[in-house]
């Protein structure tokens, strides 16, 4: 008999639901798959409906979330804990069955089955999550076809005959939406069906919801906010990840009870406040309360303000409001704390409303990240972008070097600057500005061996780092000296235009962003230079004396 | 009387199921179908009733039944009193009923007294404008067939908690479909094995009575 299928508008009707709340099922939780015709119309089985239907059961009488209520329907085991000792309380919980099947859905390691051919006869909870396949469809296909096509001899390896112990089996599993590494330890066992291999995998490649809530975090656009000048990101996956677990749930604490193993292993605050004007916190994992000082702890219960007092007169809760009214998440970046004992603390959060079903925000979900380092490398960056205006607007090599000057004393506040142009073909260095530890001190022998070390920079085109152990005042020092050159239209075969150099006194070396930093403002710089000296760009060989560096002698 | 704490407070569920499950167990009657009739002014839909609000309720008392927490007196007690709801319910007839004349049959093998799904099936069907004939169960299912067949209905349901042997069923079904007339299955103990409908030679598996309704006007060509 050949299954008749159904329109969307069928499938509406027979759950009571309306076809916008199906597609937007398929689109987030990727619930089923229906075929399409030929003009692109959904078509679903019979087993789709069956499915949709159980889900929509879970969520209305046990409240689940759309995740923990799909993968219920699915068949996959949920433990919990909360439920079993509700259980024991008198209440009633649904019997999960085998309890070592529970323990298997338990553990983040995959663990499966497989008969003698390599099929599976079983998977646990973490192998159908990476594989977005229902426990039933799972059942009899072969393992190697999740394996990287590079790894399948070695998969079939496990399974060949005669059965045999392994350890730290390594394969690459991969799924049209994952791709991972995992360590299998695998033993033989002897079953009623014959000879069976029972393999626990470990993903070395750490994805968790928590990684991947990380793996969209870093991928999210990070822009420094122009009024304030902290880094601060366009919007975090960790919040929509977030919203959409709890979108519509009953009880988001207990939710998030279910996956606070995952979020205790994420870097960025996860806090579950009441929708309530003083956002009395419900939830917190483990980063946010390692994010605050310890004395405030406990958490729970306590309103915002007591945990992480804002120094900005109270914009987060302007935006939580904003939030709980527009049920639409908001964005808080560079939130400065103002407590006594925060510091300079600096964070970005991400406000998303948890809305009940039929409308309305019962919580708020806030997923802080710490960035005041980045706030601190934003402010850096401030010098470059107040001077890049500058340096490209002068048209004069005199007017350029007397404003970019400044921008090189304060481009690294912690180190002495030195800004020169040469002379070519006389090896002539002549020192523009100075700052800091570069200041002359005299004629002295180190102010000549640090010179040196410019003439070299310009004569030979290349950057120079020096560390010296004894510097001028017996301290530790590090110079970086970087050529000012035009890269455009192409560099130059001779001496290089100028030089702008940076020295360190102490034990702390340039890091790799205050490197780049120097080398962006030598760079714009020289470009800027090369400009002024020869605004059409021709000049491409270092016997060619251009008429207006003649001026700046 | 047992007592059964739901499962837990503040769920998203928007219709009162639980509420429902704690005025069946604990025997309080006018509660729950005050709680029926609140539902049924909202959705206007005795079959929203039937199959948002009663039958998962039902189910979830069967899976308390099942895994022991109440007890058969309990699980019999509440299905009278659904009964009493399903009885009391006002007819909810839709805007675009199925064409006049169509007819369905509906029945229960014999020995089952498990009808109450047929019960709800069958008033849904009449609120869609069908013209219903129910068979009670002390009709067997080797007289269905001449009973059925000689009717000439638009369609055939079968409703079953206790299945009678699966040969005798296929053999029906079978019958049935020969004479043209599709044949629709549902209850419990076609449920819980989702396969058997397809196997048993089916047309369509009625999960609740809203799929039962939908499958059957498609069945039926509309």
């Amino acid at each position: 008999m050949t299954d008749i299928t159904f329109a969307i508008g069928e499938v509406a009707a027979m759950l009571g639901i309306s076809p916008h709340t199906i597609r937007a099922w398929e689109r987030r939780h990727v619930v089923v798959r229906p075929r399409r015709t030929t003009t692109g119309q959904r078509r679903y089985t019979s087993d789709d409906v069956e499915l949709l239907r159980q889900i929509k059961h879970e969520r209305h009488v046990h409240g689940f979330s759309m995740r923990v209520a799909t993968l219920t329907a699915q068949g996959v085991v949920i433990p919990d804990a909360a439920e079993a000792a509700s259980a024991e309380a008198g209440g009633f919980a649904r019997d999960n069955g085998d309890p070592l099947r529970m323990v298997a859905d338990l553990v983040p390691e995959i663990v499966l089955v497989l008969d003698a051919d390599g099929h599976i006869l079983h998977a646990n909870t973490a192998f159908v999550r990476f594989s977005d396949t229902m426990l039933s469809q799972l059942r009899g296909m072969p393992f190697a076809d999740f394996v990287e096509p590079f790894d399948r001899a070695k998969a079939v390896r496990v399974y060949q005959a005669p059965l045999r112990q392994r350890r730290d089996w390594e394969l690459s599993l991969r799924t049209p939406r994952h791709e991972l590494f995992f360590a299998f330890d695998c033993w033989p066992v002897s079953s009623g069906q014959g000879p069976l291999l029972v393999l626990v995998g470990r993903d070395l490649t750490s994805t968790s919801l928590a990684r991947q809530i990380q793996d969209q975090r870093s991928t999210g656009e990070a822009r420094a906010d122009p009024e304030g000048g902290h880094a601060t990101r366009a919007r975090s996956g960790a919040a929509t990840q977030l919203h959409a677990l709890l979108d519509g749930v009953g009880d988001p604490v207990r939710t998030l009870g279910l996956v606070r193993r995952w979020l205790d292993d994420t870097q960025d605050g996860v806090v579950l406040t009441r929708a309530d004007a003083s956002l009395t916190v419900l939830f917190a994992n483990r980063a946010f309360r390692e994010l605050i000082p310890a004395r405030r702890l406990p958490v729970d219960g306590r309103p915002w303000h007591a945990l992480a007092a804002d120094a900005e007169g109270g914009r987060l809760a302007t935006e939580a409001a904003e939030a709980i009214r527009s049920e639409r998440p908001r964005s808080v970046p560079g939130l400065r704390l103002g407590g006594a004992d925060d510091g300079d603390v600096i964070w970005d959060v991400d406000v998303c409303p948890v809305t009940k079903m039929g409308g309305g925000a019962s919580h708020l979900v806030l997923v802080i990240t710490d960035v005041t380092a980045w706030a601190a490398d934003a402010h850096r960056l401030d010098a470059l972008i107040a001077c890049a205006l500058a340096i490209r607007q002068s048209s004069e090599p005199h007017e350029l070097l007397r404003l970019a000057a400044p921008h090189a004393r304060e481009l690294l506040p912690n180190a002495g600057s030195l800004l020169a142009v040469s002379e070519p073909g006389r090896g002539v260095v002549r020192v523009v500005a100075t700052s800091g530890a570069w200041s002359p001190d005299g004629a002295g022998v180190e102010s000549e061996l640090r010179l040196a070390l410019v003439r070299d920079a310009v004569r030979t085109r290349t950057s120079i780092e020096v560390e010296r152990v004894g510097g001028s005042h017996g301290t530790p020092e590090t110079f970086r000296i970087v050529p000012l050159v035009s890269m455009v239209p192409a560099p130059r075969a001779g001496e290089a235009l100028g030089a702008l150099a940076f020295l360190r006194l102490g034990s702390a070396a340039f890091s790799p962003d205050d490197r780049q930093l120097i080398d962006e403002f030598a760079g714009r710089l020289g470009q800027a230079l090369a400009h002024c000296i020869d605004p059409r760009g021709a000049r491409t060989g270092s016997d060619q004396q251009p008429p207006a560096f003649a001026a700046l002698r | 009387m047992t007592v059964v704490a739901t499962r837990r407070s503040g769920s998203a569920a928007r219709l009162p199921i639980r509420d429902l499950i704690g005025c069946l167990l604990s025997d309080d009657v006018e509660g729950a179908i005050s709680l029926a009739q609140r539902v049924l002014e909202e959705t206007n839909s005795r079959t929203a009733v039937f199959a948002d609000l009663l039958h998962p309720a039902q189910a979830e008392i069967g899976d308390l039944w099942y895994s022991g927490r109440i007890s058969v007196a309990d699980e019999v007690r509440v299905a009278a009193t659904v009964r009493m709801i399903v009885g009391r319910l006002a007819p909810t007839p839709v805007a675009r009923p199925v064409a006049r004349g169509s007819r369905c049959i509906l029945a229960v093998p014999r020995h089952d007294p498990h009808d109450l799904g047929l019960m709800m099936l069958m008033l849904a069907m009449q609120d869609h404008g069908w013209s219903t004939d129910v068979l009670a169960p002390v009709v067997g299912l080797d007289d269905l067939v001449e009973v059925v067949v000689s009717r000439r209905p638009r369609l055939f349901g079968l409703s079953a908690v206790r299945l009678p042997p699966l040969q005798q069923i296929e053999r029906t079904i079978s019958a049935i479909k020969r004479a043209g007339i599709p044949v629709l299955v549902g209850g419990v103990g076609f449920n819980r094995r989702p396969d058997l409908w397809r196997r048993l030679g089916a047309d369509g598996l009625g999960t609740d009575v809203r799929v039962g309704v939908v499958l059957a006007q498609r069945l039926c060509g509309r």
